[in-house]
C-alpha cells in the first residue's frame, strides 16, 4: 500500500502548476509550457510503472 | 484492516484530485489511474486466495481442470477490462470505454468458446 507515490505524483502537480503560472505572469510563455510537459512525463513513467506492475501481477495470478 | 487504508486512501486520492484538477487536469486523472492500479494490486491478493479455494474444490470434486484455467483466464480478462474501461470512463471518454469493453466481451466470448461447445456435445447427446 504505497500511498508515498500518490503523494509525490500530487507534489509534482502543485509544483508544476504553480511553476506554469509564475512563469506565465513573468512572460515566458514557452518555459511554461516546457515546465508542463517535463512535469507530464515525470508524471507519466511513474503511472505506466505501477499499472505495468499492476499487469503483471494479474498475469501471474490469473495464469494468463 | 486493509480496508480502512484503501478507504482513507481513496478520500485523500479524491481530495488530491479535485485540488490539482482545475489548474492541471492531466495529473488529476492520473493520480486516480496510479490509486486504482495500487488498490487491484493490493486486492489480488486477497483473490488468490479465492481462486486456490475454488480449484480445491474443481480437485476434489476432480471434475476435468481445462475448463478452471479458462475460467481463471477470463476473471483476469474481465478484471483488466474492467480497470481499463472505468479509468477512459473516469478521463470522460466513453466512446473509448465503450471499445476497450466491447473488446474484453470478445476475447471472453473466444476463450469460452471450448466451455460452450462441450455443453453443446453435452446436450445433444442427451437427446
Amino acid at each position: 500500500m504505497n500511498i508515498d507515490l500518490i503523494f509525490r505524483i500530487a507534489a509534482i502537480g502543485i509544483l508544476v502548476a504553480v511553476l506554469n503560472s509564475l512563469l506565465s505572469k513573468s512572460g515566458r510563455d514557452e518555459q511554461a509550457m516546457m515546465t508542463t510537459l517535463a512535469g507530464l512525463v515525470v508524471v507519466l513513467l511513474m503511472v505506466v510503472r505501477e499499472i505495468a506492475n499492476l499487469f503483471d501481477t494479474v498475469k501471474k495470478l490469473f495464469n494468463f | 484492516m486493509d480496508l480502512i487504508r484503501i478507504g482513507v486512501m481513496g478520500i485523500i486520492s479524491a481530495v488530491l484530485i479535485v485540488l490539482i484538477k482545475n489548474q492541471k487536469p492531466e495529473i488529476g486523472l492520473q493520480i486516480s489511474l496510479v490509486f486504482g492500479a495500487v488498490v487491484m494490486v493490493t486486492l489480488a491478493g486477497r483473490i488468490k486466495t479465492i481462486l486456490d479455494l475454488i480449484s480445491l474444490y474443481f480437485n476434489r470434486a476432480d471434475m476435468s481442470g481445462a475448463y478452471i484455467t479458462s475460467l481463471f483466464k477470463i476473471i483476469g480478462m474481465a478484471y483488466i477490462t474492467e480497470f481499463a474501461a472505468e479509468s477512459c470512463r473516469d478521463a470522460s471518454q466513453g466512446s473509448i470505454a465503450a471499445k476497450v469493453e466491447l473488446a474484453g466481451k470478445v476475447m471472453i466470448m473466444i476463450t469460452a468458446i471450448p466451455i460452450i461447445t462441450s455443453v453443446m456435445s453435452v446436450i445433444v447427446n442427451m437427446l
